[in-house]
C-alpha cells in the first residue's frame, strides 16, 4: 500500500522505483530507451553480437575477423589560440662587474624581506662600492606598477621571492625592456609556474633562480637560517646578472602550435576513441575521466544551442590569454558531455570569467587550490534541468555535473592552465565540476540573488565567484530541528570560521586571512556565499527577516573588539566610517570599548538551495572582485554577473 | 533510438535552430531539444554494451504478522532511536489517547546500527505491538526497517513513524529487506521547542489515528504475501546504439553520474577482464551499498571501462569492490551528510600503475588517479543503485563525489607509510577508503594551524592531514614521529571543538566504523597523516 511512485521531477529519468530495483516499469512509456533495450536483449539471445565489432582484446596475433577497414575518429581541437605578447629575447647588457653599480632589491611579499636583508648584507660585503636600493615590487595585477621608478634609479635588479602561485612576472619582463638586466627567485616547486609566466610575457629566456622552498619558508623568522639560503644561491646569482647573454637568451625559439583539428586511428571505433582518451590526457587537453570526442558533428550539433556566431571572440582567457569564442567553448562543452540546451549558460559563464572585474588568474594559477563557484538565477536553470534541490552539488544530474566540468575544461584549453605548471598543489577533487547549481528560487520566501541585484525576474543569469574553501553545517541542520536561533547562530559562526576556530580578531593581528595589512581592505575583501535550505529560510521569513536583515544580523553577531587594532588599522577604519563605506560601521564604534564588522555585509550573500532534507553551506573567498587594471578608477562590482542570452533551443535566455 | 530516428531530431533541431535565428521572440517547444540528441550517424559507430546494474539477490518476502483487532488491554512498546524529537511527545499524547492500552517507551541503545538485542528480546516477551519512531537522517532508515522486519518475525505488528522528508528512503529501504509493504505513518518535522507550537492537535490526532490504524487494520492480501521477491533476472546486454544514445540511455536509467561514459562493449570489457586472473562470474561482494547488490568481476570490469580506467587498473577496482562492500559504508552511502569516499593508495600498485603522488594529486589530469576515483563514484551509482533523492539522501551533494583518488608518497616520506602503520607489509598494495571528502586544504602554517583546522570541521569525526614530504622531514628533525604529529594535532583540535558536538567519529585504515569515541583517549587516534607532496612545504591539506 505504500508503493505509490514518488513525485518525480526529472522528465527525462525513468521511474525511481525501476531505476533502483531494475524491476521492468510495467507503464514504461520511455518509448526511446525500451526501443534500445529489447533491440540489445534479442540480439543477445540469438547469441550474435549485434554489431560487428572485432574483438582486438585477445593478447598476441591480429584477430582474423577484425574489420577490414580502419576506423578514423577527427576531433576539433580544444586549445585557444594564444594572444601572449610576441617572443622576445633578453636584450640589456649584463655588466662585467658590479662594483659602483645600483643595485635594486625589490621584494615581492613581506615573507621575502628577510632574503633581501640577507642578500643585501653579502652584496655590500663583496662590492662595497655598489649602491644597494631597496623597493617593494607588484606580486599581483592587484598592486601598483613601479617598474618605470626603479629602471629609473637602478643599473641591476633582483626580484622574489615567488612564493605563491598567482604572483605574476610582468615587472621583471619590463625591466629587462627597460634595458635593465636582472635576475627573478622563486622557490623551486614553483620554477615550472614561473617560466610558463616568462613565456606568457613574451620573454622565455628570462633567468631564473630557485631557492628550496621548505628552507625559504621555514627560515621566515630565523635571519641566520635565511643567510644560509642566500649564500647558497649568492655566486649563482652573481653570474645571473653578469654572465653575457648567450645567442638563445637573445633569439629564443618563437611559439608555434597547430590548432587543426586531430584524427585518431584505429581497427575499430573503440580503439580509435581510446588513443584519442590517451592522447588527450597526455597532452594535458582533458582531466583524466573518459571524454565525448568533440567531432565536427558534435560541435556543429552544440553550437544549434546559441544564435551567436561561432567565431564571436568573448575574451582572453589567464593564465597564458586563450582567445575564448563560442566554438572553442562548445568544443570543450561537448568534451564534457553538456547539451546544446547547456550552451548558453555556458558562454556566459565563460563571458563572467573573463570579466576584467573577476579575478580568474587567482583560480587558475593560485596554489589555494580553490575552485569555481557559479550559480544560476531565472528560468532557465529549470528549462535545461538544473538542480537546485536535494543534492544540489553532485552527482546525478547532467546540467550540473557538464555545466561545471565543461568549464574546467574551458580553464585548461582555452586559458591554456596546464596542470604541471598552473593547478594548486594537491589539487582539488570539486576540480573536476566544480560548485554549480541554480538558486531555488521557487521555494524561497525572498526574492532571488539576481532579482535582488537590479535584474528582472524573467532575465537568466549566472554569477561567478572564486570558492577557497567550504564549509558545511552538517547535522546542525533541518534533520535535527533545532530552534532558529540556534541555526543562525551557527551560520553567523560559519562565517567566522572558515578558517579554523579562530576569533575574527586574529584576522586583523595577523592570523589566518589575508596578506594585507590594510584594515578595510581586510573587510572588503572577504566574500561569503551561504547556500541556505528552503525551511530554514522560510523559519527566518517568518520570524520577520527580510534578507537583508538577515545578512546584516549574522555579520553582526560576531564583531571585531576596536581595541585590538593597531593605530594604523584604527585611522584606516576611521575614515572608512566617516565615509560610510561599510555597512555596520559608524563613527560611533570607532571608540574604546567599541566593536567593528569583520566581514562587509554586501559581500555575504544569501542563496536559497536544497531541499527538504536540510543543511547550510558556506562558500568562502578572498579577494575575488578586482579592479580593472585598465581603468583603476572605476567601481568595483561587489559579484559579476552576466545575462544569458541569444539561446536557440529554450525558451528563457533568448 | 534508431539511428534514422537519431537523425531526424537531429535534423529538427538544427532546422529549429535556422528558421529560428534573428526570431527572438518565436516560442519553440523546448521538449523538441531537451529530448532530441545525436549527430553520429554511422552504422559503425554504434556500441552493444553490458548492463553495469549489480545483481539483485531473490530473498524472502516478509508477510506482515496478523494485526490485533483493537489496543484494549494491550501493552504497546514505543522504541526511538538516537535522539527523539516530537516522538517523545507523540509517546506522551498516545498514551492519553489510548488509556486502556499501556505505552511503554523505550530508547534503543547506541548508534543506529545497534541491533541492542536485550531490547528486542523484552520485545518479544512483553509486546503486543510496536510502534518505532526516529527522526534522524537518510542513514538510520535502513536500520529501523531492519528492526522493524526482525520484530515483525516475531508475529508482532509493527509500525514506523518517520519524518516526511525521508518517504523515498523508507520506501526504498524496505523494499530492500523483503517487506515492501511495511506499515509507517509520516509526520511533519518540526524543532523540538515547538512541537505544540508547529504541529496542531488535528495533526498529532491525525498521526495517532494512523498508527492505529497500521497496527488494526486487517491485512490486505499484498500484505499478506510471502514466498520470492527480485526473481527477475537483468539481461547481460543493455542496449545497443550510437555513442550519444548509450549516454542518454545510461543517464536516463540512473546509472551515471551525468557525465560521459565510455561504452562497456563486449570488446572493452574482454579487454578489461584481462588485467585479473579471477573468473568474470566470481562475486567480488554481496553487499554493494546501498542496495546491497551482488558484484561480480565482470560488473566490475564493465563499469572500470565506463569510468576510462586501463586493464591494468582492474587488480585496484577489486580491491575497491570489496572494500565497499564493508558494513562502514552502510550508513555514508545512504546519510543526508553528503560524504563522499576518500580513496588512497599504498603500496608497489602504485608505481605499476602510474599514478601521480605529486602536485595536483587529489585534483584532475592523471589518468589512474581521475580514473579509479571516478570507478567508485560509478559504482556507486551502477552496481550499489544509489539515486539521489531516494536512497542517496545527501542535502547538498559534493562535488568530491566525482572523482577523490590518490595514493600516498611513500618514496619521498621520511615515515613508514600509511599501510605499514596500520599493520600491512611494505611490499604489499593496500587501498584505504574513508567516509568524509568534505576537503579543506592549504593550511599554511605550523600544526597548531592545522588543529585548528581540524576542530574547525562541522562534521563530528577525526581528519586526514596531508603533509609534504619536506615538511614531514622538518618535523622529524625536530624530533617529532609521525605518531608525535598525529596526537599532536588530535589534542590540540579536540579542546577547540565546539561544545554542542564533543563526539568524534573514529577514523581507523579501514572506513570509520560509526561508532562514538572518546578522541581524548581512545588509541584510535582519529587524525591520520599521509605523506603526499604539495609543491609547498608550509601548505598542508586538511580532509575531514
Amino acid at each position: 500500500m505504500h508503493y505509490t511512485s514518488p513525485p518525480n521531477n526529472k522528465k527525462n529519468k525513468l521511474e525511481l522505483k525501476e531505476r533502483i530495483t531494475g524491476m521492468k516499469n510495467k507503464s514504461n512509456n520511455n518509448d526511446v530507451s525500451r526501443r534500445g533495450f529489447l533491440k540489445g536483449a534479442a540480439a543477445a539471445a540469438v547469441g550474435i553480437p549485434a554489431v560487428t565489432l572485432p574483438l582486438a582484446c585477445s593478447p598476441g596475433k591480429n584477430n582474423t575477423t577484425s574489420a577490414k577497414n580502419e576506423e578514423l575518429l577527427e576531433v576539433l581541437n580544444p586549445r585557444a589560440e594564444l594572444h601572449s605578447l610576441p617572443v622576445t629575447g633578453l636584450t640589456a647588457p649584463r655588466p662585467a662587474d658590479l662594483a659602483g653599480k645600483k643595485i635594486a632589491l625589490l621584494s615581492e611579499k613581506p615573507d621575502a624581506a628577510a632574503f633581501f636583508d640577507a642578500m643585501e648584507k653579502l652584496l655590500k660585503e663583496k662590492y662595497p662600492t655598489a649602491e644597494i636600493l631597496r623597493f617593494p615590487s607588484a606580486a599581483s595585477p592587484m598592486q601598483p606598477d613601479n617598474s618605470r621608478e626603479v629602471a629609473a634609479k637602478c643599473d641591476v635588479w633582483l626580484q622574489g621571492v615567488k612564493s605563491s602561485g598567482s604572483s605574476t612576472v610582468d615587472t621583471e619582463a619590463k625591466l629587462e625592456k627597460l634595458g635593465r638586466p636582472g635576475v627573478t627567485f622563486t622557490v623551486d616547486g614553483l620554477l615550472a609556474q614561473r617560466k610558463r609566466l616568462a613565456e606568457a610575457n613574451g620573454m622565455p629566456t628570462l633567468r631564473i633562480l630557485t631557492i628550496p622552498a621548505v628552507k625559504f619558508f621555514a627560515s621566515e623568522k630565523a635571519p641566520d637560517k635565511m643567510m644560509e639560503i642566500a649564500s647558497f644561491v649568492f655566486d649563482k646569482t652573481i653570474k645571473g646578472l653578469t654572465d653575457p647573454l648567450t645567442e638563445e637568451e637573445k633569439n629564443p625559439a618563437p611559439f608555434s602550435f597547430d590548432y587543426g583539428p586531430i584524427t585518431f586511428k584505429g581497427k575499430s571505433y573503440t580503439e580509435a576513441n581510446e588513443s584519442f582518451q590517451q592522447y588527450f590526457i597526455d597532452n594535458q587537453m582533458g582531466d583524466g575521466i573518459p571524454l565525448t570526442p568533440p567531432t565536427k558533428e558534435a560541435v556543429e550539433w552544440m553550437l544549434t544551442g546559441t544564435s551567436r556566431s561561432p567565431q564571436e571572440e568573448l575574451g582572453l582567457m589567464t593564465p597564458k590569454d586563450g582567445m575564448a569564442t563560442i566554438e572553442k567553448v562548445a568544443v570543450n562543452s561537448v568534451m564534457a558531455g553538456a547539451k546544446p540546451e547547456y550552451l548558453p549558460v555556458i558562454i556566459a559563464t565563460v563571458e563572467a570569467m573573463v570579466d576584467k572585474h573577476f579575478n580568474l588568474y587567482h583560480i587558475s594559477t593560485g596554489t589555494l587550490n580553490s575552485k569555481l563557484l557559479m550559480w544560476v538565477n531565472g528560468p532557465i536553470a529549470k528549462e535545461i534541468g538544473m538542480n537546485s534541490g536535494q543534492g544540489f552539488l553532485g552527482y546525478g544530474f547532467r546540467a550540473n555535473s557538464s555545466i561545471g566540468r565543461a568549464v574546467s575544461l574551458c580553464m585548461i584549453n582555452i586559458g591554456w592552465a596546464l596542470r604541471d605548471a598552473e593547478i594548486g598543489m594537491q589539487g582539488q577533487p570539486a576540480r573536476y565540476c566544480n560548485y554549480v547549481f541554480a538558486e531555488n528560487e521557487k521555494e524561497s520566501p525572498w526574492v532571488s540573488f539576481a532579482v535582488s541585484r537590479g535584474y528582472k525576474p524573467e532575465e537568466s543569469t549566472v554569477t561567478v565567484e572564486e570558492c577557497i574553501t567550504i564549509n558545511s553545517l552538517g547535522p546542525g541542520g533541518g534533520m535535527d530541528c533545532q530552534p532558529l536561533a540556534s541555526d543562525l547562530d551557527q551560520l553567523a559562526a560559519m562565517i567566522q570560521g572558515f578558517t579554523g576556530p579562530v576569533p575574527p580578531e586574529s584576522k586583523f593581528t595577523g592570523g589566518p586571512g589575508l596578506g594585507s595589512s590594510n584594515a578595510v581592505d581586510i573587510i572588503n575583501s572577504t566574500y561569503c556565499e551561504i547556500g541556505i535550505y528552503p525551511t530554514l529560510a522560510q523559519q527566518a521569513f517568518d520570524a520577520g527577516y527580510s534578507k537583508q536583515e538577515l545578512t546584516q544580523m549574522l555579520c553582526d553577531k560576531y564583531r571585531v573588539k576596536w581595541d585590538i587594532l593597531n593605530k594604523t588599522q584604527k585611522k584606516q577604519i576611521k575614515e572608512a566610517a566617516e565615509a560610510g563605506t561599510i555597512p555596520g560601521l559608524t563613527p560611533n564604534d570607532c571608540k574604546p570599548g567599541g566593536t567593528i564588522p569583520s566581514i562587509n555585509s554586501n559581500h555575504i550573500v544569501l542563496l536559497v538551495v536544497g531541499g527538504t532534507v536540510g543543511q547550510c553551506i558556506g562558500f568562502y573567498s578572498v579577494g575575488s572582485i578586482v579592479t580593472d587594471p585598465e581603468n583603476p578608477d572605476a567601481p568595483k562590482p561587489d559579484f559579476v554577473t552576466k545575462t544569458v542570452h541569444r539561446a536557440a533551443l529554450t525558451k528563457a535566455g533568448r | 533510438m534508431t539511428s534514422e530516428n537519431s537523425q531526424k531530431k537531429s535534423m529538427l533541431s538544427r532546422r529549429t535552430f535556422l528558421t529560428a535565428g534573428g526570431l527572438s521572440a518565436m516560442a519553440i517547444p523546448a521538449v523538441l531539444s531537451m529530448t532530441g540528441s545525436a549527430y553520429a550517424s554511422k552504422d559503425s559507430d554504434k556500441f552493444t554494451v553490458l548492463n553495469p546494474q549489480g545483481i539483485r539477490q531473490p530473498r524472502s518476502r516478509i508477510p506482515l504478522s496478523p494485526r490485533l483487532k483493537d489496543l484494549k488491554g494491550k501493552t504497546v512498546y514505543f522504541v526511538c532511536q538516537d535522539k527523539p524529537v516530537q516522538t517523545k511527545e507523540l509517546a506522551k499524547r498516545l498514551g492519553k489517547y489510548l488509556k486502556d492500552t499501556s505505552v511503554v517507551f523505550r530508547m534503543k541503545k547506541g548508534w543506529v546500527d545497534d541491533p541492542d538485542m536485550e531490547l528486542r528480546n523484552e520485545i518479544k516477551q512483553k509486546a503486543d505491538a510496536m510502534i518505532y519512531g526516529t527522526a534522524m537522517g537518510g542513514g538510520s532508515g535502513k536500520y529501523a526497517v531492519n528492526w522493524i522486519s526482525e520484530v515483525e518475525k516475531f508475529g508482532i505488528p509493527s509500525v514506523y513513524i518517520v519524518g516526511d522528508p525521508l518517504k523515498q528512503d523508507v520506501e526504498a529501504s524496505s523494499g530492500m529487506f523483503g517487506m515492501p509493504s511495511m506499515r509507517y505513518v509520516l509526520t511533519p518535522l518540526v524543532p523540538e521547542e515547538r512541537v505544540n507550537e508547529d504541529i496542531s492537535d488535528a495533526q498529532f490526532n491525525k498521526v495517532i489515528e494512523g498508527i492505529i490504524q497500521a497496527l488494526t487494520k486487517p491485512l490486505s492480501k499484498e500484505e499478506k504475501k510471502a514466498g520470492k521477491m527480485f526473481t527477475e533476472k537483468i539481461p547481460r546486454i543493455a542496449m545497443s546504439g550510437t555513442l550519444d544514445e548509450v549516454q542518454d540511455y545510461f543517464y536516463q536509467h540512473g546509472w551515471t553520474d551525468g557525465l560521459p561514459i565510455i561504452p562497456p562493449t563486449e570488446e572493452k570489457v574482454k579487454e578489461m577482464l584481462r588485467g585479473t586472473s579471477q573468473p568474470p562470474d566470481k562475486v567480488v561482494t554481496s553487499v554493494m551499498h546501498p542496495e546491497e547488490l551482488t558484484v561480480t568481476v565482470e560488473k566490475t570490469a564493465v563499469v572500470g571501462v565506463m569510468a576510462g580506467c586501463r586493464p591494468e587498473y582492474m587488480p585496484a577496482l577489486l580491491a575497491i569492490i570489496e572494500n565497499y562492500g564493508n558494513p562502514a559504508f552502510t550508513h555514508a552511502a545512504r546519510s543526508e551528510s553528503s560524504f563522499s569516499i576518500i580513496t588512497f593508495f599504498n603500496g608497489p600498485i602504485r608505481n605499476e600503475i602510474k599514478m601521480n603522488p605529486s602536485t595536483n594529486a587529489l585534483g584532475p589530469g592523471n589518468r589512474a588517479n581521475s580514473s579509479i576515483g571516478r570507478f567508485l563514484s560509478l559504482a556507486v551509482i551502477a552496481l550499489g543503485g544509489s539515486q539521489p533523492m531516494l536512497n542517496n539522501m545527501s542535502a547538498l551533494g559534493n562535488p568530491a563525489r566525482y572523482s577523490f583518488c590518490f595514493p600516498e608518497y611513500e618514496e619521498e616520506s621520511p615515515f613508514e607509510p600509511f599501510h605499514v602503520s596500520m599493520g600491512f607489509d611494505k611490499k604489499e598494495s593496500v587501498v584505504t577508503m574513508a567516509a568524509g571528502g568534505w576537503c579543506r586544504s592549504s593550511i599554511m602554517g605550523d600544526l597548531d594551524r592545522i588543529a585548528a583546522a581540524v576542530a574547525g570541521f562541522s562534521m563530528d569525526k577525526g581528519g586526514i592531514v596531508l603533509m609534504d614530504p619536506d615538511a614531514a622531514k622538518l618535523y622529524q628533525q625536530k624530533g617529532m614521529e609521525k605518531k608525535d604529529i598525529e596526537k599532536y594535532i588530535q589534542k590540540t583540535a579536540i579542546p577547540q571543538r565546539n561544545e554542542s558536538s564533543p563526539r568524534w567519529f573514529r577514523l581507523d585504515a579501514l572506513p570509520f566504523a560509526g561508532n562514538f569515541i572518546d578522541p581524548l583517549n581512545d588509541p584510535r587516534c582519529a587524525v591520520k597523516l599521509v605523506v603526499q607532496e604539495s609543491r609547498f612545504a608550509a601548505d598542508p591539506c586538511v580532509i575531514n
